[in-house]
């Protein structure tokens, strides 16, 4: 059974309503989906979209959980302003409640953030079909527990993600961007860190690998006053070797939203996200590189796998170094890779939530 | 109730486990004076063994318990419960790791905000929320509340420089949540955590994220006739594409203070300040700097000062973040109220603020993070007046109520501890407050850890 609710009281009813068992939520399924297509009934939440409200002065933006993302950073950007964790999948037709469900924020979250630093309020309908309100509409407040952050890479696992709040930003008067191809990966990894300890503002820092691993193409990405961007280039420029490229505006921008729709995962079955730090970056890459195709975001906090291979040998593999992921595209979206401590908390929480397991 | 004592006596040496009146008197109350409990006991923690075993006998005698930093709380969040044990963290202060390439520091909850920001110092590094408490406020108790500071807008909260938590649940097991990452896998468990004023349980290691040290600041003053001026001048930079560090108003009698205090050469004729501070590249900066003159300057002020160098900018910030303990030179009481409204109603709320004011007959001095809304009126009173307290507390009711209606928070970072906890009902609806219950029952079924705070015990 699939019901497609339009408003907020139609996805309480619905939730209620659906037979016992699981409730698999969907959204536009540019991230793939949980569970098999037959199991339990769907929620499609395609239909319960629009911004509720925005306003530019106050920087902050509410939108219903279909609403795409493409849709709000179309009304963001009509006033100069964005979303600064750079929500991924976007010309998909991703949706925002899906971008919070996956927890994946995009290249530009260097700068100021990911998803989690930027929402500050949510409503969510439970496992028993109530609606409840976390957060709030202005950007400092520290009243009541933050449910809200428990949504973001909840992946559809504590209940029907139904409205987000976001802070957001003014938009940088321009950006540049700076290519710079490394024939072996300890080249790419010594030029990386040569721009990630100096005093510079990257946008963005990204390490895309071959898909043999063996060379890699730096990414960075500059943004501010028009007027002093060119300077600010020619600094982070010194820091890299010779063959390095600034690019042209235009290539600058679909350079960008290209990373931001993981084009460079094409053809794999599903994409990994491990959190990582600078110091074992390198050590982490190497190894996810032997599962697939690498992409090392937010100056080595992140590094991206995009594999068709089992992901029980990608979470041995992870486990065995006591390292953590999560499948964030694809057939196991959401599903916890790797290293696993108590989920007591969790549990908890869950149980507060979805006291019937309905979303689990 | 001696069980529990006697158990605790078996844990502690003499000199940790405090029971005597006398030495319980300094733990009776916390940064907000008018709420005051003599504890059953303080213990004095130095190791995570220690607050979980005290955290397990709480558990298993139906003893409630708080975990206690510095004490500076101004909601009253750390009172001691009656009966209850407070379990006091300031020994536990150890910076465990600085790690300058991953840029994390990793700490005890007793460590206090600004060491840890002295930490990273070397390294060029500091942690970036900055309560007015931060000299002495402890991490731990941040965490608990979600503290804040002068540069949420851009930099945000609390909860968003906390990667990851090791914390004794109010059971006693201990779970980590998050790691060394800005990124996590699975649901965002320590944002969750942090914010949750000791009703999820303790937190006993701590992992912060260090944010470089910008390279250039350019701080500006501008002084205006009207505070709505002063309130308009944060529209227009925020409309100009400008985002400052902060962006601070004081009002003529918190200008008034801190003059009296500091001397920070803030214009004594102004009817406001505002303090805007760019930061960045050099470059940046400088073309940011730029921008904002000119958008100041359109925006009918009276006076620009620009700190033309680093002694210049710590005395314009000087007067600023002295200007809560300032406001004791003129008056000798006074309450500090916290309360949020949406950016854009800032206008709306200062000329309300002002009638009710009136109308209390009470002065009110307002020094407020701009940028986001975050109000801090601080209600002038004479506590040797007769009634003078019952009206400066009715005057700050009438405050948040306003903040409420305004579609704002009843607290932008103080948290809502005991002084708010009655009105947390007017701000979200009864549905939203019976899901509080039921994940604070979810987590803590017996309602130990700090029992009575935020929510209201259930029957």
């Amino acid at each position: 059974m699939s019901s497609a609710p339009g408003t907020l009281d139609a996805l309480r009813h619905a939730v209620t309503a659906s037979r016992p068992g699981p409730i698999r939520i969907a959204g536009a399924g540019t991230k793939g989906s949980r569970l098999a297509s037959d199991d339990g009934d769907e929620l499609d939440l395609r239909q319960l979209t629009g911004i509720t409200s925005y306003n530019p002065a106050e920087c902050v933006l509410t939108a219903l959980a279909g609403t795409p993302v493409a849709a709000i950073e179309a009304a963001l950007a009509a006033h100069q302003q964005y979303l600064p964790f750079d929500p991924t999948h976007v010309r998909a037709g991703g949706t925002i409640g899906g971008t919070v469900a996956s927890g994946l924020s995009g290249s530009g979250r260097y700068r100021y953030g990911g998803v989690r630093d930027f929402i500050i309020g949510a409503r969510v309908v439970d496992g028993r079909g109530r609606l409840i309100a976390s957060g709030g509409q202005v950007v400092k407040n520290a009243a009541g527990f933050l449910a809200h952050h428990a949504l973001v890479g909840s992946a559809g696992r504590l209940g029907a993600i139904a409205e987000v709040t976001f802070k957001v930003f003014p938009r940088p008067e321009a950006r540049a961007t700076l290519r710079a191809d490394c024939a072996s990966l300890p080249d790419a990894f010594a030029a990386h860190e040569r721009l990630r300890a100096a005093a510079l503002d990257l946008e963005a820092l990204d390490l895309a690998l071959a898909p043999d691993g063996g060379a890699a193409t730096l990414w960075a990405r500059l943004a501010g006053a028009a007027d002093a961007l060119p300077a600010r280039i020619a600094r982070a420029q010194a820091l890299l070797a010779t063959d390095t490229r600034v690019l042209p505006h235009g290539d600058d921008a679909r350079v960008w939203s290209d990373a931001a729709e993981c084009a460079w995962t094409v053809g794999a079955t599903s994409l990994v996200k491990v959190p990582a730090a600078p110091t074992r970056v390198v050590a982490v890459t190497r190894l996810l590189a032997t599962f697939g195709t690498c992409r090392v975001q937010c100056g080595g906090a992140v590094v991206l796998l995009a594999t068709s291979q089992p992901l029980d040998a990608v979470h041995g593999a992870l486990s065995h170094h006591g390292w953590r992921g999560v499948a964030v595209c694809g057939p196991s979206h959401g599903r916890l890779l790797g290293a696993a401590g108590s989920d007591a908390f969790g549990a908890r929480v869950r149980l507060a939530l979805d006291p019937d397991q309905r979303f689990h | 109730m001696s069980d529990i004592l006697s158990a605790l006596a078996a844990l502690y040496p003499p000199d940790r486990l405090l029971t005597r009146a006398a030495s319980l008197a300094s733990y009776e109350s916390d940064g907000l004076t008018a709420f005051r409990t003599r504890p059953l006991a303080v213990v004095l923690a130095e190791s995570t063994r220690d607050v979980v075993e005290t955290v397990r006998l709480c558990h298993a005698r139906g003893v409630p318990f708080v975990a206690r930093g510095s004490g500076t709380s101004l909601s009253g969040g750390s009172v001691p419960i009656e009966d209850g044990v407070v379990i006091a963290l300031n020994r536990m202060n150890r910076i465990l790791r600085v790690d300058p390439v991953d840029r994390i520091a990793v700490v005890q909850p007793g460590v206090i905000n600004l060491d840890i920001s002295a930490a990273g110092e070397p390294h060029g590094l500091y942690y970036a929320p900055d309560p007015s408490s931060q000299s002495v406020c402890t991490i731990g108790g941040n965490v608990a509340f979600n503290s804040g500071g002068a540069h949420c807008f851009r930099h945000g909260m609390t909860a968003n420089h906390v990667l990851g938590l090791e914390v004794v649940l109010p059971d006693g097991e201990v779970v980590r949540l998050g790691g060394d990452s800005v990124e996590d896998a699975g649901p965002d468990l320590t944002g969750l955590f942090v914010g949750s004023e000791g009703l999820f349980g303790v937190a006993v290691e701590i992992t912060v994220r260090l944010i470089p040290r910008p390279e250039a600041y350019r701080t500006v003053l501008a002084s205006y006739g009207t505070l709505q001026a002063a309130g308009d001048a944060v529209t227009r930079i925020i409309a100009a594409g400008l985002l400052p560090g902060a962006m601070e108003i004081m009002d003529r009698l918190a200008i008034e203070a801190a003059e009296a205090a500091v001397h920070a050469g803030y214009p004594r004729e102004a009817a406001a300040v505002l303090l805007v501070e760019l930061e960045g590249e050099q470059a940046q900066a400088d073309a940011e700097l730029a921008r904002l003159r000119a958008v100041l300057e359109q925006s009918a002020p009276t006076h620009i000062r620009v700190a033309q160098t680093a002694d210049e900018r710590a005395l314009l910030w000087k007067g600023r973040k002295c200007a809560f303990s300032a406001v004791g030179r003129i008056s000798p009481d006074f309450i500090v109220q916290d309360g949020v409204v949406p950016r854009t109603k800032l206008g709306d709320a200062l000329v309300a603020i002002e009638q009710l004011s009136a109308q209390h007959g009470l002065r009110v001095a307002n020094v407020f993070h701009a940028g986001d809304g975050n109000l801090h009126p601080l209600i002038l009173y004479d506590g040797r007046e007769p009634g003078a307290l019952e009206r400066a507390e009715a005057l700050a009711t009438d405050i948040l109520r306003l903040c409420i209606r305004l579609g704002g928070s009843i607290t932008g970072e103080h948290g809502v501890g005991l002084e708010k906890r009655a009105f947390l009902p007017e701000m979200y609806t009864p549905e939203d407050m019976a899901f509080m219950q039921r994940l604070r029952g979810a987590v803590d079924g017996r309602a130990l850890a700090n029992r009575g705070k935020m929510l209201q015990v259930p029957a």
